[in-house]
């Protein structure tokens, strides 16, 4: 675990010097490749969505129910995969419980699963840490999404399927109802992102 | 805060407030009341979440949380009690306090105003429009551009808010004052209301020779603008009040703090004598790298004792009969264990052991021990200028508890929380 920290850190102090503007933790070792801004999509047209997105997951497309399928225990202790949530608009959200641009944008998803619920949104928590402290947070911030447990020694293949090479925290992906990934989002997801890429998607109340 | 913090770090903690989460949606509760003040929920909430532990105290433990919870609630008993104190004691009459109040009450008007002004700039359509050009899908170098647009605008209308106010409230400035025989009243600026005198940015108490000038023309002018700004900000009714409140509940209890301190720790002397009194602070205690084997009866301990002292070894015998299974799997080696620490039988018996002695049987609850020391660390005493800092501390927490049970009495306290008394731990 200190390895995995000292890791951590490493790629941190890498990122911000590669990025320059850096808003969240490094999980793993970084593979190189794509930089934050070629993954943080400016909007939502198609041919940028189509052009960035591939180019970021390993599994060359750009929809959600076209990608392998993973199946994790949540913290209800039910095993639950992505497509029970099909036809909602996804946050897929990988988070750590020591961080603090995660816990800061989870009390504004608490906020935003209980106001856009019946308008079709699905917060989805990756849990990248222990169940133990997962379950505290859990608690302590009065989650109302699902969270999922990630395995803290295995989840880099998880974070690179999903175009997350850094192994950033938070890291956000934003799914259509149809599955088409619509928007990436590198460190904590600020209300004018909210705003501009997913509530568009959402029906209107 | 942090004063405080590092005051009372090892003092009891109180296993209670089992409660709210850290962002409590319900109506605050008040979970002490001192004197005529309440302390509720929401303000330990606030207390706890702009801590230094916010972040882990969010993932601990429910008992974990109940716990710092409750020595922050403490915390902020005792601040609120040397606060009144500081109060019955006239310290927030005094001119200096008044002085510094008054100092931070324009520092922060001055920054509501700016950050008012800041807000007002707007980046014309066509530059936003080309800025976007410029850095297309690439949101950040859009952001670089637009803070960088808004720091240079800003820069001008902050001057050209100056040269306006200056002009509005008739602000005259004489630096050709500044020169030899400059007196602390001698009128540096004056205008409407305005008026700043060489006393006022410069203390000659402590600089009785004059300064270079240029430095006293950029006191001057640096003083100029926030008497001005917040001239202009208290005209527009701009509300500090709340901020400078709260200033001031951090201000006193840290005043009588040093009071207090000062009290109790006069000169350095009383650290000194401190020091000498108790010893026992400062002692690194000895380590010994241990050898053991233990057995389920003392016949069989004797047995293995005579055959170790006939030649053969410790370690080997214990690889090969030791009951504890980390003795077995490590043949006897029990690694570097500190003095005072682990089984007071062993720890008794390894104290009179010379280097590669053979203890006789020791009786412990695990059974039959056998001990050698195979090299140790001596024990050492750290001097008093690597301890000062911590006798410091310890003595003052020392003074501390009764000085706050003092006060508690003085002003009464009345704990809103205590339910279940059996769950206070010392977590000393």
């Amino acid at each position: 675990m200190s390895n995995l920290k000292l890791i951590t850190l490493i790629v941190a102090a890498v990122a911000v010097m590669a990025t320059s503007v850096y808003a969240g933790y490094s999980m793993s070792e970084s593979k190189g490749g794509a930089g934050a801004a070629s993954l943080t999509l400016p909007n939502g047209s198609k041919s940028a969505v189509n052009s960035a997105s591939t180019m970021a997951l390993p599994s060359k497309t750009n929809n959600a129910w076209e990608m392998e399928k993973f199946t994790l225990v949540g913290l209800d202790g039910k095993m639950h995969s992505l497509d029970e949530w099909k036809g909602k608009v996804i946050l897929l959200n990988f988070w750590a419980t020591w961080c603090a641009p995660c816990q800061a944008e989870i009390r504004d998803f608490v906020k935003y699963q209980e106001q856009y619920r019946e308008q079709g949104l699905q917060v989805l928590g990756l849990g990248l840490d222990e169940e133990r402290k997962l379950r505290n947070v859990y608690r302590t911030l009065e989650m109302n999404y699902p969270v999922l447990i990630t395995d803290p020694e295995d989840n880099r293949d998880l974070m690179l399927k999903w175009g997350n090479s850094t192994g950033i925290v938070p890291y956000t992906v934003v799914i259509n109802r149809d599955g088409r990934m619509k928007y990436i989002h590198r460190g904590q997801l600020d209300h004018q992102s909210f705003e501009e890429y997913v509530l568009p998607l959402l029906s209107k109340g | 805060m942090s004063l405080l913090n590092r005051i009372f770090r090892g003092l009891i903690v109180v296993g209670l407030l089992f409660s709210a989460t850290l962002y409590a949606k319900s109506a605050p509760e008040v979970l002490v009341t001192i004197g005529t003040a309440n302390i509720t929920s929401d303000q330990l909430d606030n207390a706890v979440a702009s801590s230094p532990f916010a972040t882990q105290f969010v993932a601990m433990d429910e008992r974990d949380q109940a716990s710092l919870r409750g020595d922050m609630l403490r915390r902020l008993v005792a601040a609120q009690l040397l606060k009144l104190e500081a109060e019955s004691q006239g310290f927030d009459k005094t001119a200096s306090f008044k002085r510094e109040m008054d100092t931070y009450r324009m520092g922060l008007l001055y920054r509501h105003y700016m950050d008012k002004l800041r807000e007002k700039m707007v980046i014309p359509d066509d530059v936003l429009a080309s800025m976007k050009h410029q850095f297309m899908r690439d949101p950040d170098g859009v952001a670089s551009a637009k803070s960088a647009y808004k720091v240079d605008r800003y820069r001008m209308v902050r001057l050209a808010t100056i040269q306006k106010l200056q002009k509005k409230y008739g602000v005259k400035l004489y630096q050709d004052r500044i020169t030899i025989g400059l007196m602390a009243d001698t009128v540096l600026m004056d205008g409407n209301g305005l008026k700043i005198t060489y006393g006022d940015i410069v203390d000659i108490s402590k600089r009785p020779n004059l300064p270079n000038p240029e430095w006293i023309k950029a006191q001057l002018y640096k003083r100029a603008e926030i008497l001005l700004i917040a001239k202009a900000a208290d005209e527009e009714k701009i509300d500090v009040s709340s901020q400078l409140n709260d200033y001031k509940n951090e201000r006193l209890p840290a005043l009588m703090l040093e009071m207090k301190e000062h009290d109790w720790i006069k000169d350095e002397r009383v650290l000194k004598r401190y020091y000498i009194d108790h010893p026992e602070m400062s002692r690194i205690p000895e380590k010994r790298h241990i050898g053991q084997l233990v057995v389920k009866t003392k016949a069989e301990a004797t047995a293995l004792r005579n055959r170790i002292l006939r030649g053969e070894s410790l370690f080997s015998l214990a690889a090969a009969y030791s009951i504890d299974d980390f003795g077995r799997k490590n043949s006897g080696d029990i690694g570097w264990v500190e003095e005072g620490r682990g089984m007071p039988a062993l720890d008794q018996a390894a104290s009179k052991l010379a280097d590669r002695q053979l203890s006789p049987v020791i009786e412990t609850k695990e059974g039959y021990n056998l001990i050698t020391i195979l090299e140790r660390k001596a024990g050492k005493k750290k001097n008093y200028m690597a301890m000062r800092d911590r006798v410091r501390q310890v003595l003052i927490n020392e003074k501390m508890r009764p000085y706050l049970g003092e006060l508690e009495r003085k002003f009464g306290v009345s704990w809103n929380v205590i339910q279940k008394p059996a769950n206070l731990k010392n977590n000393k």
